[in-house]
C-alpha cells in the first residue's frame, strides 16, 4: 500500500513541476510575446489589446497562479489562431490522436511479442538472420519514411487502404479503423523493432537463470516453460520499454498526423507554433507531458502487479 | 542390477572447433536406495556429470560410453523421453535455493506443477492437497501460508526444504543433490542433511551427493567417488576412504580439512591447481602434475583403477609404496 501512496505522491509532484516548466519556459523567451504572435509590424494598438487579454502587465507569478487555477477547472485559455478554447482543441484532436496511439500500441506489441520471442529461441540458427536484418532496418528508418513507402504500396499499388484523412469511430468501427490501419502500422513497425530487441534480450537473459534450470528438471517442456515461467520474468523490463514508447508514440504523432492529415493533436502542434498560438502550444505541452508522466505512472502500477517484490521496496 | 550405472562415460564441449573433455571415461554404479557422494574440487566434473544423469547439461556437450537408469541407457534419451523421466523417477536440487524457484509464482503452484506434469488427470484439489502433505514431510510448518507464499518471503533453509519437496513429489528412484547445502547457514546445513537422510529412508530414494564437503560425505554416504580433472582417482565406502586414504590426491584432500588434530599448524593445501579445461593433456595421469610422488611413467601413461577389496584407486604404485614415498 505503502508502494502506491508514494507513487501517487510522486505522480502530483511530477504534475506540478511539468506544469511549472511549461508556463515558465514560453515566458523566458526573449521579446514580448504579444509582439511574438503578432508580429513586428503589428498595429501598437493590437498589441496592447492582446497584452491585456493575455494579462501581460501583471506579476509572473500572478499570471502563473491563475493559469493553475484555471488547469484546476479545464480551463487553458483561448486559441488565438482559432478563437476557441484551449481544452475544446485538444479534447476534439484527442479523439483522433488517442485512437491512434492505442492502436500502434497494440499493433507494436502484437508485432513485437511474437517476434521477439520467436529471435530469442531461435538466435543461434541461420534462419533467423533474415528476421534480424528486418527488424534492424525497420529500427532505422523513421516513422515519416515508413509512412510514405506504406502509402505507396497500399494506397496507390493496391488501393487497399485510404491515404489521408480520418473516418471518425461514429461512422463506423471498420471504416474508421481502416482509416488509421497505415499511420499507425507506420509508427508500430518502428516501435516494434525496438520493442523486439528489448523482449529478445529479456528473454534470452531470463532462459539462462537458476530456476529455468528447476523447471527443465522438473520435464516440464520447453514452450511450457516458456509460457508459465520465462514470459512473466522477462516482461518487467519490457513493460517499461513500452512506457517509454508511449511517449515516442505521442511525439511521432506529430509527424505521422501531418502526412496522414489526421485532424490530431500532432496536427494542432504543428499549427499552434507555425502562428506562435501561445495559449494553445502552452496547453498542448502540457497535456502531452501529462500523458507521459501518467503512462510511467501506469507501468509502476503494473510492474507491483506483474512482481510481488516490488509492492514491499 | 544396479539402479544407476555409468559405464566408460565421457563428456567433452566442443569449443571453436576444439573438443574439449570435461569427463574422461568414468564408471560409476548406484544401488537402489542407496546414498552416494561424487567428490572432488569445483571443475573437476562433478557437476557436469550430475547435470547429465537429468540430461540438463549444456546442448554444445558430446557424449560418449552408457549411462544406464534402470537398464536404460540415458544417452540415446530424446528430449520428448527425458521429460517424461525429468521431476519424476529422476530429480535434481541445486546448490542454490535462492534462485533456483521463479521468484514471480508462488511456492505451492511451483511444487504442484511438477506433480500435474506427469499426473494429466489428478483432480486439482487433490493436487493441493498433495502438495500440503509433502511441505508437511520435509519438516515445514504452517504449510498453507507457505503454499501462498512467494519465494522471496521464505529463508534459504525453507526454501531448500521447498526444493526437496518439489524433487520428491513424485516419488523418485533418483535423487540428485548438487551441493545442496553450500549456500546455507552451518545450522542449517545439519537440518537439511538430516532431512536428505531420513528422505532416503522413509522413500527408499537413492542419493547421488555431489559435494566439495568431505565432512559432509561422512554422515551421510555409504559409498564414494573421489573426482580429479574429469577422472575418477578413488572409489569404494566412505569411511574406507575417509580412514585410509590412497590415492595421492585423496591424502591431499583430507589433509587440507582443518580438524582440531591439526590445530596451531599451517593447514596443508595442494600444490597447484586444478588444471582447466583447455589445459588439461590427454596423455598420463590426470593429477601427475600436482603429485608430490609422480615418476616418469605418470607423465606418459595413464593409471587404470585397481580394486584391493572394493577399494578402488588410479595409481601406478601399490599403497604401501604411496605411503612410503609420500612420508619419506
Amino acid at each position: 500500500m505503502r508502494y502506491y501512496l508514494r507513487k501517487l505522491v510522486g505522480l502530483v509532484i511530477t504534475l506540478f513541476l511539468v506544469s511549472l516548466v511549461t508556463f515558465f519556459v514560453f515566458q523566458i523567451l526573449p521579446g514580448d510575446p504579444a509582439l511574438i504572435i503578432l508580429g513586428i509590424d503589428a498595429d501598437p494598438y493590437q498589441v496592447e489589446a492582446l497584452r491585456a487579454s493575455l494579462g501581460l502587465g501583471r506579476p509572473l507569478s500572478m499570471r502563473y497562479l491563475s493559469w493553475l487555477t484555471g488547469l484546476f477547472s479545464g480551463d487553458l485559455g483561448v486559441s488565438i489562431r482559432y478563437n476557441q478554447s484551449v481544452s475544446s482543441l485538444i479534447k476534439e484532436g484527442l479523439k483522433v490522436t488517442s485512437l491512434l496511439a492505442l492502436y500502434s500500441m497494440v499493433l507494436t506489441v502484437l508485432i513485437a511479442l511474437p517476434v521477439g520471442i520467436w529471435l530469442a529461441v531461435h538466435s543461434r540458427k541461420r534462419y533467423s538472420i533474415p528476421v534480424s536484418v528486418l527488424s534492424q532496418i525497420s529500427l532505422s528508418v523513421p516513422s515519416f519514411c515508413m509512412g510514405i513507402f506504406l502509402i505507396s504500396i497500399f494506397s496507390v499499388r493496391l488501393g487497399w487502404l485510404p491515404s489521408i484523412g480520418y473516418t471518425p469511430l461514429s461512422e463506423g468501427l471498420l471504416a474508421s479503423f481502416k482509416s488509421l490501419l497505415l499511420p499507425s502500422l507506420s509508427v508500430a513497425i518502428g516501435s516494434s523493432a525496438v520493442l523486439i530487441r528489448y523482449i529478445k534480450v529479456s528473454v534470452q537473459r531470463e532462459e539462462g537463470k537458476d530456476y529455468v534450470r528447476t523447471a527443465r528438471s522438473k520435464g516440464l517442456t520447453r514452450g511450457r516453460i516458456m509460457y508459465t515461467h520465462v514470459l512473466k520474468n522477462s516482461l518487467i523490463p519490457v513493460i517499461t520499454t513500452l512506457g517509454l514508447l508511449t511517449a515516442d508514440i505521442l511525439g511521432g504523432s506529430i509527424i505521422i498526423e501531418n502526412i496522414f492529415s489526421l485532424p490530431g493533436i500532432g496536427r494542432l502542434i504543428t499549427v499552434s507554433i507555425a502562428s506562435r498560438d501561445l495559449p494553445l502550444i502552452q496547453g498542448l505541452v502540457l497535456y502531452l507531458a501529462s500523458i507521459v508522466v501518467v503512462c510511467n505512472f501506469i507501468v509502476d502500477l503494473i510492474y507491483s502487479l506483474v512482481d510481488p517484490r516490488i509492492r514491499l521496496r | 542390477m544396479s539402479l544407476v550405472e555409468l559405464k566408460d562415460f565421457s563428456l567433452s564441449f566442443s569449443e571453436k572447433g576444439r573438443l574439449l573433455e570435461a569427463v574422461n571415461s568414468i564408471s560409476l554404479s548406484i544401488e537402489q536406495s542407496e546414498m552416494v557422494a561424487l567428490v572432488g574440487e569445483s571443475g573437476c566434473g562433478k557437476s557436469a556429470t550430475a547435470l547429465s544423469l537429468i540430461g540438463l547439461e549444456n546442448e554444445s556437450a558430446v557424449f560418449s560410453g552408457h549411462v544406464y537408469f534402470e537398464d536404460v541407457d540415458l544417452l540415446t534419451f530424446s528430449e520428448k523421453e527425458w521429460e517424461k523421466i525429468r521431476g519424476n523417477r529422476i530429480s535434481m536440487i541445486f546448490q542454490e535455493p535462492m534462485t533456483a524457484l521463479n521468484p514471480l509464482l508462488k511456492v505451492g503452484p511451483q511444487i504442484a506443477e511438477n506433480l500435474s506434469v506427469h499426473h494429466q488427470n489428478v483432480r486439482r484439489a487433490v493436487i493441493r492437497d498433495k502438495v500440503l502433505e509433502i511441505l508437511k514431510s520435509v519438516g515445514l510448518s504452517d504449510v498453507e501460508r507457505i503454499y501462498r507464499s512467494y519465494p522471496h518471503q521464505l529463508s534459504g533453509g525453507q526454501r531448500q526444504r521447498i526444493m526437496i519437496a518439489m524433487a520428491l513429489i513424485n516419488n523418485p528412484s533418483l535423487l540428485i543433490a548438487d551441493e545442496p547445502t553450500t549456500a546455507l547457514d552451518v545450522t542449517i546445513q545439519a537440518e537439511i542433511i538430516d532431512l536428505i537422510k531420513r528422505m532416503n529412508r522413509e522413500k527408499g530414494t537413492a542419493v547421488l551427493l555431489i559435494s566439495h564437503n568431505l565432512s559432509l560425505v561422512k554422515g551421510l554416504t555409504r559409498r564414494a567417488y573421489i573426482m580429479y580433472s574429469g577422472s575418477i582417482v578413488e572409489s569404494g565406502h566412505t569411511e574406507e576412504i575417509l580412514n585410509n586414504p590412497i590415492h595421492p590426491y585423496t591424502r591431499g584432500l583430507l589433509a587440507s580439512v582443518p580438524s582440531i588434530k591439526s590445530r596451531g599448524r599451517r593447514l596443508y593445501s595442494i600444490p597447484g591447481y586444478v588444471p582447466s579445461l583447455e589445459e588439461r593433456s590427454n596423455v598420463g595421469c590426470p593429477f601427475a602434475s600436482r603429485c608430490s610422488i609422480k615418476s616418469e611413467k605418470c607423465m606418459k601413461e595413464r593409471p587404470k583403477m585397481s580394486d584391493l577389496g572394493g577399494h578402488g584407486y588410479s595409481c601406478f604404485f601399490s599403497p604401501e609404496e604411496i605411503e612410503r614415498r609420500m612420508n619419506g
